[in-house]
């Protein structure tokens, strides 16, 4: 029985028409004794869905219809190869009743385009050349093959007197000045940091220790490490050559950071042993004979350095003939800046590069300079390592920026000497 | 795909797509050439994870987006009705590929797209579907509706069979 507590039921029934007579007499009587549901109900009447706000657009659901004329649709079916046996038929019984649809099938048969004998203009630039992966490690191993080479073919184990090994006491300098990366253009640059495994004949034997002015004590290690490791090897005293005036100082390949694990040779105080022909300048020893061993020694420890802290770039091989003239590719560098700065070349002095011994990385670097291209093209070329650039540095004095950004696609390569910016993109 | 086989690929659809490029571009070859060659690019850029069968769905379908994006761009600006037709030759081949050449120019850009493929690659509704994204149903309206608006050009422009 409808009551206050369930009347809403009721009313929802009503509306939904789901209530007999009997119960909708019961429902009229309820409301006359509750005249103040009456709008209640009313109201409940008027709330209602409006199916026309919900509707779906079924038009963009159905397959779109081909809205043609019935002989235009069938036509292009032909042309299309669309046609049915029965649209076949159907449309050869239109052409026979009429010349109309002849004439008009004619025309259809026109609007078939046909390719232009075109050809595309650069087809070759779009076309890649094989990368060749140059691995760094494998250049590492070699380099340290040769590096071994050449420290059993420098180092003595017995000094020339025949003694023990020895190395030498060096004479000392009130304070060493700090260790400076890069170059010593030897005789007279004061704050390189040597090594040393050179013997003198008649000194201390091993151990050797040095005293520094300070009074500390820098255990050098021994020989065998010495051998172990990539070592500049310093002359003994009375060997070291005075250098002559007219001699253009050389230009010594050296690392670009001096290895943590390098031995140092603290120059210790006191005068120098018999035969050393020391040098005016204070703690500096000339590398006149020892050029090689330093400069290939230098060269290999970046190579190994770099093998162990760049990543890999796909970089094509570079060949350097021992006997390619340095000359020449001074002169291709030269030619080269000239090309690129139009007209306002630096002076040539500012190239000449004393290539004494095996400057490699200088020959390398000139090399590859001469292989650049102008700015920002993206012929692949090789990638200058650090250590080239640093020799143009020192030998040039023009700023030198290297810089490799490498995303997961491409891998760019910016390489600055001093207004001459070169950039190569590699694409993975 | 190997460099190889992407040079390979540039032997054979480079021309092909330039073709279509010319056309979809309204005979401006030097965008043409551009969308080219960024296309290619695009390819070598994925040339590892695109196998060589595909490199040509792979080629059309990115210069159909290029084309599409640069439409995007610089809608209104293209040469619509600026052939005249006074330069047209009176030979009737030659005027009347001229006249599809300038019908095509009106054709909306979809339609055009769709036509060239049909007619200048030779694919099917699915294909080209696969290519700009259609359905084939969608494919097939619009190659139709491109057919009779060619025809009805070149009817208004005086050609008859």
């Amino acid at each position: 029985m409808i009551n206050e507590q369930n009347y809403e039921a009721w009313f929802l029934d009503f509306l939904e028409g789901r209530l007999s007579e009997a119960r909708q007499q019961a429902l009229q009587d309820f409301l006359a004794r509750h005249p103040h549901l009456r709008d209640e109900l009313e109201q409940m009447q008027m709330i209602y869905l409006e199916p026309e706000l919900h509707r779906i657009p079924k038009d963009d659901l159905k397959a779109p219809a081909i809205e043609l004329p019935l002989l235009d649709r069938l036509l292009i079916a032909e042309l299309e190869g669309d046609l049915t046996p029965r649209e076949r038929r159907r449309l050869q019984a239109l052409m026979q009743r009429s010349p109309v649809v002849s004439r008009t099938r004619r025309l259809y048969q026109m609007v078939r385009l046909h390719p232009e004998d075109l050809s595309f203009p650069a087809k070759d630039r779009l076309k890649r050349r094989p990368v060749l992966r140059f691995n760094y490690k494998v250049y590492a191993a070699a380099a340290a093959l040769v590096l071994a080479a050449v420290l059993l073919f420098l180092w003595r184990p017995f000094g020339p007197g025949g003694s023990a090994p020895a190395v030498a006491h060096v004479p000392a300098v009130e304070q060493l000045p700090p260790v400076k990366p890069g170059f010593s253009d030897a005789p007279n640059s004061p704050g390189t940091t040597l090594s040393a495994t050179g013997g003198v004949a008649g000194a201390d034997s091993l151990p050797v220790h040095s005293r520094t002015s300070s009074g500390g004590v820098v255990v050098s290690p021994g020989l065998a490490d010495e051998v172990k490791r990539p070592v500049h090897r310093v002359p003994p005293f009375h060997e070291a050559p005075v250098p002559s005036p007219d001699r253009t100082p050389a230009v010594v390949m050296a690392p670009a950071h001096t290895p943590a694990t390098s031995p140092r040779v603290t120059l210790p105080s006191g005068s120098p042993k018999e035969g050393g022909a020391r040098t005016p300048h204070t703690g500096i020893t000339h590398l006149a004979r020892a050029q090689p061993a330093q400069t290939l020694s230098s060269l290999t420890e970046e190579a190994a350095q770099m093998a162990l802290t760049e990543t890999a770039l796909p970089v094509e091989p570079v060949v350097f003939p021992p006997s390619e003239d340095d000359s020449a590719l001074l002169e291709a560098f030269a030619q080269r800046h000239r090309q690129t700065t139009a007209g306002n070349p630096l002076p040539q002095r500012d190239f000449r590069v004393e290539n004494e011994g095996e400057n490699t990385g200088l020959r390398k670097a000139f090399r590859l300079l001469s292989l650049l291209p102008p700015v920002n093209s993206q012929s692949p070329v090789a990638a200058l390592p650090k250590v080239a650039l640093a020799a143009i540095e020192t030998t040039t004095g023009l700023p030198t920026q290297f810089k490799r950004v490498q995303t997961e696609d491409v891998a760019r390569l910016h390489v600055r000497i001093g207004p001459i910016a070169f950039s190569r993109v590699t694409y993975k | 795909m190997t460099v190889e086989e992407y040079n390979r690929t540039v032997d054979l659809w480079a021309d092909r797509l330039y073709r279509f490029a010319v056309k979809l571009c309204k005979q401006d070859e030097h965008l043409a050439r551009d969308f080219v060659q960024e296309a290619f690019l695009r390819l070598w850029q994925r040339h590892k994870d695109v196998q060589a069968p595909a490199a040509r769905a792979y080629l059309f379908t990115s210069i159909n987006r290029l084309l599409i994006d640069h439409w995007r761009k610089h809608r209104r600006m293209d040469l619509y009705d600026t052939v005249p037709d006074q330069n047209i030759t009176e030979d009737p081949a030659a005027r009347t590929s001229k006249l599809l050449d300038v019908a095509l120019t009106q054709l909306p850009d979809i339609q055009r797209i769709v036509v060239l493929l049909r007619d200048y690659e030779s694919l099917t509704y699915a294909e080209i579907g696969q290519m700009t994204g259609l359905s084939e149903a969608q494919v097939k309206v619009y190659i139709y509706r491109a057919r009779r608006a060619l025809k009805n050009f070149l009817t208004a422009k005086g050609i008859s069979a």
